[in-house]
């Protein structure tokens, strides 16, 4: 499955924040992409670990995807296993998202930037299958079938989340 | 003005004490206080009372204007989950994969009216972008990068408050050719002069 990348950026100078997703081909050096949008005006977003938490209740409750990993920024064997102990058997218990979100809540009101990665997978409304990463440094991979509809609905959330209500 | 109510405080206390005792001296009706005594214990006595009667009035007016024509507000920069005073200097360091955060915390006692069109900054920095972790409707950041808090909306509506609210940043490190750093520090923008502020400053540090 090819995935395209994406980053998302603000741009200097506009009057009501809007969110640019730039393609960002992982083959190039991270640094010298970064260097190249900052000249042209963009400036990074970070997707904070709140934000996260809104983006994994979109994916699992509206459109019925399956979140199958989660990366922290810190090291902690513990809380990863934890995690991973839940994410197993939520594809059979469900029910166990509340308690995901609750710990992935509890986590925020620590740090904002401690959900380093999540990855979702899914069917859409068309049987099309989804698949999907996202960064807390900004950088989403989507699976090239779906990767529209997703980018949009994905940029359009952040924008919610940390400009807009 | 604490010079002028030095010299003010013993002339009026010696007025209003001689005029008491010119009414009315307690110390005459004692029977154990000796006639010719009565007057000099009387006026030292009530110098006194009225001395600290004055101190009593003294508070209590700096303490209403204080409240009526004075506001404070206190900022302090702070690492999450660690305490910072206006006398700390945190430093704020990206992580590896250029992330940091950092908490704004703002205490303000004071009138609604002292704070109408008033922001708080956090100036633009050249090799970071700040952005707030979650929309909030008192927080913008504005094309040029720089962060603002619209103090006025912490009041809620109401006309004075007390309050302390605390704003969550994060930051992203744009690329750097060598090492950097910058002092953060917060700005009152169109500050009133009857608003007393304090706050403490954060250094923020980039590595190549």
């Amino acid at each position: 499955m090819k995935m395209h990348r994406i980053k998302l950026f603000w741009k200097i100078g506009d009057a009501e924040k809007k969110v640019y997703a730039i393609d960002y081909d992982a083959d190039q050096e991270y640094s010298t992409f970064l260097h190249k949008c900052n000249v042209s005006g963009y400036r990074q977003i970070i997707i904070s670990s709140e934000v996260m938490v809104l983006l994994l209740k979109k994916s699992v409750i509206n459109d019925g995807f399956q979140v199958y990993r989660i990366e922290f920024q810190q090291e902690d064997d513990q809380l990863q296993e934890e995690i991973n102990g839940i994410l197993d058997q939520l594809p059979t218990k469900p029910l166990l998202f509340g308690e995901l979100l609750e710990r992935l809540k509890c986590m925020t009101e620590r740090s904002s930037i401690d959900i380093k990665n999540i990855y979702i997978k899914g069917r859409n409304d068309n049987g099309i299958a989804v698949n999907y990463y996202v960064q807390s440094n900004g950088i989403i991979g989507i699976n090239n079938e779906v990767f529209e509809n997703i980018s949009e609905e994905i940029s359009s959330l952040v924008a919610g989340g940390l400009f807009y209500e | 003005m604490n010079k002028l109510w030095k010299l003010v405080v013993p002339m009026v206390s010696a007025i209003i004490g001689i005029a008491a005792i010119s009414k009315w001296n307690f110390f005459a009706h004692l029977a154990f206080v000796p006639e010719n005594m009565a007057y000099e214990i009387g006026i030292t006595v009530y110098f006194a009372i009225a001395d600290t009667l004055l101190d009593i009035l003294k508070e209590g007016i700096v303490v209403r204007l204080k409240n009526s024509v004075l506001s404070e507000i206190g900022v302090i920069i702070s690492l999450p989950s660690t305490e910072a005073t206006v006398e700390s200097t945190p430093i704020i360091r990206f992580n590896d994969t250029g992330q940091a955060e950092a908490n704004i915390t703002v205490k303000i006692q004071g009138a609604r009216r002292h704070f109408k069109n008033v922001y708080l900054e956090i100036p633009a920095v050249s090799f970071a972008t700040v952005q707030p972790t979650r929309y909030s409707s008192e927080v913008t950041v504005d094309g040029s990068g720089v962060y603002r808090i619209n103090l006025e909306k912490l009041f809620a509506g109401n006309d004075r408050t007390q309050s302390e609210t605390t704003f969550r940043i994060v930051l992203a490190q744009e690329t750097v050719d060598g090492d950097r750093d910058v002092m953060l520090e917060p700005k009152i923008v169109k500050k009133k002069i009857w608003v007393c502020y304090k706050h403490n400053r954060a250094r923020l540090e980039a590595k190549a």
